[in-house]
């Protein structure tokens, strides 16, 4: 790794937000290329969320880390050019589905997916099959991300499944899945092509159905 | 054995005639629109009353309860009029502490533009409209003074009395969710303005309301969802910095007015703080959800049931719903039998009962529960 950045990557599993944007300018100062220090920040994520996974850190560790990305990301993208923007993840359309208000779990999957290089469009909570359906007629995403917290609008999952194989628009699409009641036997009942237990598991599971990790 | 005795053994620990069952409030109760299909299923022509706005849970009228022999019965602090300060002209409404409800499903939920505290800073909490204490603790005895004192002197139920001590729920309400997880790390004075402000505001309110019903409520409740299914929401450390000692207080308070058994609600993957919570005081442990992590009932039952009394488990996430009748009365057997010997035992659904549960499921359990519950459980 270019020693410029070394102490970039901990500053953000440190969840020091001040010291992030500090290395962040001082890197763009003495020009590093802007790729590598994405590449830096995008690897204290993975860090991050290992340490999730591990139960060192928790949801405050995991939001805080996922906002000081996004601040950093903002001093990074206008270096950043139009080509490196383009190589990265590719776009996800995410709502919480119909009947159904409860987006915390949702924008945390938002925050962990834009982390990762994820463009994100957010169509927030309560979301129609119809909202979903002409979301991706129009964005073109490469996955459509759906949430739910109670066993009453689950099934809404199933009838955006169904509407967009009836419109013509499930092929090449990827389907992804979670909240706390679905598991991966419900993700297959109902067509969808990955659940994913938690944010770190979704955002796992993006990249697989992407094909960026196998 | 009378209803009253049965639950207060089970509370103590000790084997009572058979598990106590429990169903109402507003962590046990049951959403309108089971309690439509359930009145139609057992032919009760009975006016559906709502009990709870935001959750839309229903008041569980008396026959319903008598036919289930429900051991318990439940008070809150105000009537549903009270809940919406204002109510809004698309439906929604604002609750009294200024937070916003939206009609979205079955329920009320918060938008995301609910939370009057988003943006505010450290010394603006100050001045936010705060409810006042006097006033609702007035008109909560004057709601709920004759109640309780008529279930205490004229019935034998359990009286289980919903207080206002829940604060870490109501300090994110106020602030959002993403506020407040991140300022818990970047700005922790600010959460600690807004917990302390909830908490001082529930001191006030029940140490005016508990000495005038103290002594005729058996079992005072707390609710403060700390985890989620698949793990608790905030570390141990944390936990213990910020949450814990505000816990105390509000415990202590209870303590030093009623006798009444502490019982606390966290949904989730709470066995996390099981240790901790019966250390400052906790008698109770609900709604028991088995279906998160960590929460094998098993397990439960040998790491903590000298301590802890379990009050729910019966699995509303996948058994009730979808379950047919005999997986329910596996269900409650399993449960009994994990979670009954030696007393320590409630049973009721895990939370509300939601509008997906079959009513044959409903009579199914209490039905179940009425013949595997009965000691010695073998």
């Amino acid at each position: 790794m270019d020693e410029r950045i070394c102490g970039l990557r901990d500053s953000l599993v440190g969840l020091d937000s001040e010291k992030v944007k500090e290395n962040v300018n001082s890197a763009l100062r003495r020009r590093v290329e802007p790729v590598e220090i994405v590449n830096s920040l995008a690897d204290g994520m993975r860090m991050v969320g290992e340490r999730y996974e591990a139960g060192e850190f928790f949801l405050p560790e995991l939001m805080m880390a996922g906002e000081i990305m996004k601040e950093a990301m903002a001093i990074i993208t206008p270096y950043l050019k139009r080509s490196e923007m383009a190589q990265r993840m590719g776009k996800v359309v995410l709502g919480t589905v119909e009947g159904d208000l409860h987006d915390i779990g949702k924008n945390i999957v938002k925050i962990m997916l834009t982390s990762a290089g994820f463009e994100v469009v957010d169509l927030g909570a309560d979301v129609s099959v119809k909202e979903f359906v002409e979301s991706v007629r129009k964005e073109e995403p490469k996955i459509v991300g759906m949430s739910a917290l109670l066993t009453s609008t689950m099934d809404g999952m199933k009838e955006v499944v169904d509407e967009l194989k009836k419109e013509g628009l499930r092929k090449g699409l990827k389907i992804l899945i979670g909240g706390a009641p679905i598991d991966g036997d419900f993700a297959k009942r109902i067509g969808a092509d990955a659940y994913g237990k938690d944010a770190m598991d979704a955002v796992r599971k993006a990249k697989i159905l992407v094909g960026a990790e196998s | 054995m009378n209803h009253r005795e049965r639950v207060l053994a089970a509370v103590e620990h000790e084997e009572p005639d058979r598990v106590p069952v429990d169903l109402g409030g507003t962590v046990a109760g049951i959403h309108r629109g089971a309690y439509e299909n359930l009145k139609r299923h057992l032919c009760f022509k009975l006016e559906t009353v709502l009990y709870d706005m935001m959750q839309q849970i229903a008041l569980v009228d008396e026959s319903v309860l008598k036919r289930f022999d429900v051991d318990t019965r439940h008070v809150r602090s105000s009537p549903l009029a009270k809940a919406p300060k204002k109510t809004l002209s698309d439906g929604s409404y604002i609750d009294s502490w200024g937070v916003k409800r939206v009609k979205a499903g079955y329920y009320y939920d918060m938008p995301s533009d609910g939370h009057p505290l988003r943006d505010a800073s450290v010394e603006e909490v100050d001045d936010y409209p705060w409810p006042d204490p006097h006033e609702s603790a007035q008109e909560a005895i004057e709601y709920m003074g004759k109640r309780v004192k008529y279930l205490h002197e004229e019935t034998d139920y359990a009286v289980v009395y919903s207080s206002s001590g829940s604060f870490f729920e109501k300090s994110w309400y106020l602030t959002g969710f993403q506020r407040f997880f991140t300022d818990l790390i970047r700005n922790p004075s600010y959460v600690c303005r807004v917990m302390d402000k909830v908490v001082d505001c529930g001191l006030k309110f029940e140490s005016e309301v508990l000495p005038e019903i103290g002594d005729y409520i058996d079992i005072v409740r707390f609710s403060d969802d700390l985890a989620m299914q698949s793990g608790p929401l905030l570390s141990l450390e944390m936990y213990r910095k910020y949450i814990k000692p505000r816990q105390r207080r509000v415990f202590q308070l209870a303590e030093s007015k009623t006798d009444a058994k502490i019982f606390y609600h966290c949904c989730g993957s709470a066995s996390y703080f099981f240790d901790d919570l019966a250390e400052i005081g906790v008698d109770i442990v609900n709604p028991v959800q088995v279906s998160a992590e960590n929460m094998d009932t098993r397990m439960l039952k040998e790491k903590f049931g000298d301590e802890l009394c379990f009050w729910g488990a019966i699995d509303t996430q996948r058994v009730l719903p979808y379950g047919t009748t005999k997986d329910v009365e596996e269900e409650v057997k399993r449960r009994i039998r994990d979670l009954a010997p030696n007393g320590g035992y409630v049973l009721c659904a895990v939370h509300n009962i939601q509008p997906d549960v079959p009513p044959e499921n409903i009579v199914a359990m209490y039905d179940a529960a009425k013949r595997w519950g009965i000691y010695p459980i073998t």
